[in-house]
């Protein structure tokens, strides 16, 4: 029955996708109509398309198995995204808008004058979208895996498909609407459920999420375990086993688990009895009720650096997402710009509660999420955990299109950020196939990464890209906009440095997993060393090269700051 | 648009008041064929005057005193008087929010007592988490439109004293947080 709602829900999706595509799409004739949308669409229309497009899998799914797996350490996430909308409306939006640049590349050839630091803030823009696409990619085959029992590809092949079809054939024009829909459809497929959910919970007497123990199950519960893991069991427990454990095949016996480290073989079948404590997957923390709801609970080695490096990445990293900045580019001018990006942080608001309620529903009713490590799925588990029966199921079709919305909807955005970006730097030959050429490199390279990829959840991945936005592009932004001192030679070098220490430690990330010290720490979180380190060293170099400003500096300064068509002297 | 630019570099502007707009096109991208005349040759010449130490230097192109006929029109004291007023306001924003985001981590770590602090075994501060930051960003976002709109309101007012009007903006109280 799930299996069916969840196929009724895709097939709902992109029906109503497409719609808003067609019904809002012209022929397009050239690459100018595929990456701009028609100017003057309202604020509000506009708001609701970059909200959007930044609830990505990472805001929808991740943040809530976030909580559920680490607590109350995770609740700064989503105050640190919208926070960034924040700085992004008071450094980046008016002026970028004015600047008439739609892309970062553009904004940075316009104001420096320099091919060469055209080059690297392309390569740049590139790193921050794969980086972020791959969590969309990674959350798509989750959902489908744990919900159908698929193979992981499928999902990546659903939001592939979808997203070279919109893409490909409508551009931006075609993108704004189907955006704007799809914010409002994911806050009715959080908002529904949440509200059901909590009833469910109340009428259920309300049961205390913040236990004296590592969470247990709730009743007698089944666990297939897909690929081979290793678990922390906290208490000794008695399970049936169907597979291999520790080693040795086991056909429906009771093995007694000692508390520490166990492997289990991929398709390995567990029952436990009411009451189990759940053991965790490796790399997630056992914790009890109060340290679970206490932050810093835990005690981490450098804790306190870890959190402020995580929320200056996520805050710095705001200003250089290149899909949420080309979106200003449709409001009419910069004051329509500046009034957009004041209402994504009402819109973003809406969203925010809802992770900190499923990850705390998720502690009492799907805790084996904490076993399988799939916490990503924390979301799309509990309707049918909470409500079994149609309910559940329907539930679940409509958590399940939101989720799809999500991957889909970020995943465009950026995908035609990247091949507007892209075909602009190799514009040897017709517009609309370089564009078309830059839709395939930009899904091709993350794909080609994801296989080999280690367990990474959603948030972590987002973060990442964040990174390397926040150490390269927002002090190019900031910097380029506001200080007419900065020169070609210094932004080329800050970006150099940071741009390319952040993309090495996310390469370093991605293929070796998490780890504990001083030098993973940084490697892990390296805003807040690379970031300032970054906004230094174009400072310093732009002063040392300081007989190379730009001469129009001053003009391009005014064009920036001064409201369009005011008379200048 | 272009035509006038080529005008104006080779320094025999006649027009005083030409508007931003017509003004250094970026490379949007969308028309390749123009770039490189958008872009012309002197664009990444040496400045004479790097760090803007001097009093705000006039466009080269103009020989002449500034037509005091066109009220509207903004003078380059004024444009920068608007960026640092503007730099000013963003900047304040920044300190509101630098100080939230920094200030909330540091209080509950160094302070373990206000993490423990809860009724009936919720503890408080995830209320204060989930619920009551959101809402500051919306009026710290409201607060930053608001002024920066005036700002540039003023700049543009045809009121008496406007090159300093943008230096001092009026106190209103509904302007203070």
């Amino acid at each position: 029955m799930t299996a069916l709602a969840v196929a009724a829900a895709l097939i709902a999706l992109v029906a109503l996708l497409g719609t808003a595509g067609v019904r809002s799409r012209r022929s397009a004739r050239a690459a100018a109509d595929f990456q701009v949308a028609s100017r003057g669409v309202t604020p509000w229309w506009n708001a609701s398309a970059i909200s959007g497009e930044y609830i990505s899998a990472a805001a929808f799914l991740g943040s809530a198995g976030l909580v559920l797996a680490y607590g109350a350490d995770m609740l700064w996430l989503p105050i640190a995204g919208t926070a960034g909308y924040v700085l992004l409306l008071a450094f980046v939006t008016a002026p970028l808008r004015r600047s008439g640049a739609y892309s970062v590349p553009d904004f940075a050839e316009w104001r420096l004058g320099s091919r060469s630091v055209r080059r690297i803030v392309t390569g740049c823009v590139c790193f921050v979208g794969w980086f972020y696409l791959l969590p969309q990619f990674r959350g798509a085959g989750v959902t489908l895996r744990v919900l159908t029992g698929a193979p992981v590809w499928t999902g990546w092949a659903v939001v592939v498909a979808v997203a070279l079809l919109l893409a490909a054939s409508g551009g931006m024009r075609g993108i704004t609407a189907v955006q704007a829909v799809q914010f409002w459809l994911k806050l009715v497929a959080v908002a529904v459920p949440a509200m059901v959910l909590l009833t469910v919970w109340n009428l259920a007497g309300a049961p205390d999420p913040v236990g004296a123990t590592p969470p247990n199950f709730e009743r007698a519960t089944r666990v297939q375990v897909r690929t081979a893991a290793a678990v922390t069991v906290p208490a000794a427990v008695t399970v049936t086993v169907r597979g291999r454990v520790d080693g040795a095949v086991r056909d429906g016996e009771r093995v007694p688990l000692a508390p520490g480290r166990h492997t289990i073989g991929a398709g390995t079948d567990i029952r436990f009895p009411a009451g189990a404590p759940v053991p965790h997957a490796e790399r997630l923390p056992v914790q009890d009720g109060a340290t679970w709801a206490t932050p810093f609970g835990r005690a981490e080695e450098n804790g306190l650096f870890r959190t402020y490096s995580a929320l200056l990445g996520v805050l710095l990293g705001t200003m250089g997402l290149p899909h949420i900045l080309m979106r200003f580019y449709t409001s009419a001018d910069g004051a329509a710009a500046r009034r957009t990006a004041a209402l994504v942080p009402v819109l973003l608001a809406l969203f925010s509660v809802f992770p900190a309620l499923y990850g705390t529903l998720g502690r009492l009713y799907a805790p084996e999420l904490l076993m399988t490590g799939d916490t990503d799925a924390t979301l799309l588990m509990l309707p049918q955990r909470m409500l079994p029966g149609p309910g559940g199921a329907l539930l679940t079709g409509l958590v399940t299109a939101g989720a799809f919305a999500a991957f889909i909807s970020t995943s465009c955005g950026i995908v035609v950020a990247l091949a507007g970006t892209i075909s602009q730097s190799v514009r040897r030959r017709n517009g609309v196939t370089a564009f078309r050429l830059g839709v395939v490199l930009a899904l091709a390279a993350p794909l080609a990464v994801l296989p080999r990829i280690g367990p990474q959840g959603a948030v972590g991945l987002v973060t990442m890209a964040l990174c390397v936005s926040a150490c390269s592009l927002c002090p190019l932004l900031v910097l380029g906009i506001w200080w007419r001192g900065l020169t070609a030679a210094g932004a080329a070098a800050g970006l150099l440095a940071g741009g390319g220490f952040a993309v090495a430690a996310g390469l370093a990330r991605l293929f070796s997993g998490p780890s504990a010290g001083w030098p993973q720490d940084v490697l892990a979180q390296p805003a807040a060393v690379v970031a300032p380190a970054a906004f230094a060293v174009m400072i310093v170099v732009s002063l040392l090269t300081r007989r190379r400003v730009p001469r129009r500096a001053d003009r391009a300064l005014m064009k920036l700051h001064l409201p369009e068509g005011t008379p200048v002297r | 648009m272009n035509g006038e630019r080529r005008v104006a570099v080779t320094g025999t502007a006649t027009v005083r008041a030409r508007t931003i707009r017509d003004d250094a096109d970026p490379p949007s991208g969308t028309r390749p064929a123009e770039r490189p005349a958008a872009e012309p040759s002197g664009s990444d010449q040496p400045d004479p005057d790097p760090l803007h130490t001097g009093s705000p230097v006039p466009d080269p192109r103009q020989g002449e005193p500034p037509d005091t006929s066109r009220s509207m029109a903004v003078g380059a004291a004024a444009a920068t008087a608007l960026i640092r007023l503007q730099l000013g306001i963003a900047l304040r924003t920044c300190a509101i929010v630098i100080a939230v985001v920094a200030g909330l981590p540091a209080l509950l770590a160094l302070a373990p007592g206000v993490a423990h602090a809860g009724v009936r075994g919720v503890p408080l501060f995830w209320p204060v988490l989930v619920f009551g930051v959101q809402p500051v960003w919306i009026a710290v976002a409201l607060r930053q439109l608001r002024r920066a709109e005036r700002a540039e309101r003023e700049l543009t007012a045809p009121a008496p004293g406007r090159g300093t009007a943008a230096r001092t903006p009026r106190r209103e109280p509904v302007g203070r947080p």
